[in-house]
C-alpha cells in the first residue's frame, strides 16, 4: 500500500498554452495544506505566467494482489440527480452494480460536483458495450472493424483455438497470425447486427471446418478458402 | 491572490482490467467534512465499487482545488521557458520546474538570482528549507533540505544548452 501527497500547480501563458508542476508533500504533515498553499504564492511570484489553480491530490495506490478477472464486460451509466446539478458517473459494472453504488453514493454522504445535496432520484441505464476496433491495411487500402467487447472476445477465443489447430498441425505461429487477421478481414464491411445475429453460424462453421478437416489448415491458402467460403455464406 | 476552494472534495477510483485497460470513476465529498473523514468515504466508496466490478481497484485519489479568479499572465510570458529548481532531499535531488520564470531573476549566465537582492527567490528558498521543513520531499517522500541548483531552462534544452554555472550558487 502506497500512499502519497502532490500538490499540482497550473499555470498559463499570455498564448494561452499551459503547463502544471508537481510537488510531493509529506503525507504526515498536519500543515501540508498551508505549505501547498504557501508555494503557490512563492511559485506566482517567480513566475510571470499566471497561476490558475493548485489542487492537493492523496492518492492511495493498492497493490494489484489479484490479477482482474477478465475485460469490462459491462459499462452502466449513472445519473443521481441533486438540486440544482446532477453526479454523473460511467461506471465498470452491471446495472445491478450500478443501482448498488447509486445507494452508496446518495446515503454516504456524498454530493454533485458542485456541492449539491443528492435529492431521491437516480436514473441507471447500461451503455453501450465496450467497443474495440481492429485496423490493418496497406497504403492503398485501409479496413477499420468495429467490434463490442462480447463479439471480440468470441472471435478471439474462435481465432485461438484455430490457432491451436494449426499448430497441431505444425504449421507455423505465423499462420495463426493470419488466420487471425483473415478472420477480421471475413468481417469486413458487414453490419455489425448481421454479425451478432449470425454470430453462433458463423463460430459453428469455423469450429466444425476445424475438426472435420485437420488438413485444411496445413496450408494458408487453404485458409483463405476456407474463409472465402464464410464469406460467401454470410 | 484570491484562491477560491472548490466546494468538494473530489474522489477519483481508478480500475485496470484483464487486458490492461484503465477506467476513472468519480464521486464527491462536500468541502466542510473533517479529511479524515473523507479518507474513509473514499476507502469504502473504492471499497463498493470493487464489490460490484470484476475488474481490479488498483488507486483512488481524493483531490481538492482552489482556483484563481483573476487571471492575467504577463506579456510575453511562455510556459516552454522554465525556472529549473533543482532541490537535494539527502543523497538524493529532486526537480521543481516553474513555467516562464520571470526575466528579471535570471542573470546573464543563465542562473537564476538567488542572492539577497532577489527577495522573491530568497522568500521561496526560506519558504521550503525553514519555514515548512519537512513538508516537501522527493517522489521517494525523502525530505527536500537543500536548494542545489537554479537556472533558466527551455523544454527542450538539451545537456549541452544549459547554463554553465547552474550547479554553482
Amino acid at each position: 500500500m502506497t500512499i502519497s501527497l502532490h500538490a499540482r500547480y497550473e499555470f498559463v501563458d499570455e498564448s494561452g498554452s499551459r503547463s502544471e508542476t508537481r510537488v510531493r508533500l509529506n503525507h504526515n504533515s498536519p500543515r501540508a495544506e498551508n505549505a501547498a498553499l504557501a508555494l503557490a504564492s512563492a511559485l506566482s511570484s517567480i513566475s510571470d505566467a499566471a497561476l490558475t489553480k493548485v489542487s492537493l491530490l492523496y492518492r492511495h495506490e493498492i497493490p494489484p494482489y489479484e490479477p482482474p478477472a477478465a475485460p469490462f464486460p459491462f459499462r452502466t451509466r449513472v445519473g443521481i440527480k441533486g438540486n440544482n446539478d446532477a453526479y454523473h458517473a460511467l461506471l465498470p459494472t452491471s446495472v445491478d452494480g450500478a443501482l448498488q453504488i447509486a445507494e452508496f453514493l446518495r446515503d454516504g454522504g456524498f454530493c454533485t460536483a458542485s456541492g449539491d445535496d443528492f435529492i431521491n432520484k437516480q436514473e441507471v441505464e447500461p451503455v453501450e458495450p465496450n467497443w474495440r476496433s481492429v485496423e490493418w491495411g496497406g497504403a492503398s487500402q485501409r479496413y477499420i472493424l468495429v467490434l463490442d467487447e462480447q463479439l471480440w472476445r468470441d472471435l478471439l477465443i474462435t481465432s485461438m483455438s484455430l490457432d491451436s489447430v494449426s499448430r497441431r498441425d505444425g504449421v507455423s505461429a505465423l499462420t495463426g497470425a493470419l488466420l487471425r487477421k483473415q478472420v477480421y478481414e471475413l468481417l469486413k464491411g458487414v453490419r455489425l447486427e448481421e454479425i451478432l445475429e449470425r454470430l453462433d453460424e458463423i463460430i459453428a462453421i469455423l469450429r466444425s471446418r476445424a475438426e472435420n478437416d485437420n488438413s485444411l489448415f496445413a496450408q494458408v491458402d487453404d485458409v483463405e478458402e476456407l474463409l472465402n467460403l464464410i464469406i460467401s455464406l454470410i | 491572490m484570491a484562491w477560491i476552494a472548490e466546494p468538494v472534495y473530489q474522489i477519483t477510483v481508478s480500475f485496470k482490467d484483464e487486458t490492461g485497460s484503465r477506467a476513472v470513476t468519480s464521486a464527491y465529498v462536500r468541502q466542510g467534512v473533517i479529511f479524515s473523514d473523507v479518507l474513509i468515504r473514499a476507502q469504502s466508496f473504492a471499497n463498493t465499487l470493487k464489490a460490484v466490478s470484476n475488474a481490479a481497484v488498483v488507486s483512488y485519489t481524493v483531490s481538492r482545488s482552489w482556483a484563481e479568479t483573476e487571471v492575467a499572465p504577463a506579456a510575453g510570458s511562455r510556459v516552454e521557458r522554465k525556472g529549473r529548481l533543482v532541490w537535494g532531499a539527502g543523497a538524493y535531488r529532486t526537480r521543481m520546474d516553474v513555467p516562464s520564470v520571470n526575466p528579471s531573476l535570471v542573470l546573464q549566465d543563465g542562473a537564476l538570482n538567488r542572492g539577497l537582492d532577489s527577495p522573491t527567490m530568497v522568500a521561496l528558498e526560506t519558504l521550503v528549507l525553514a519555514d515548512f521543513a519537512g513538508d516537501f520531499t522527493d517522489s521517494r517522500g525523502t525530505s527536500i533540505d537543500a536548494l542545489v541548483a537554479a537556472y533558466e531552462a527551455y523544454q527542450r534544452s538539451s545537456q549541452n544548452r544549459l547554463p554553465a554555472r547552474r550547479l554553482e550558487r
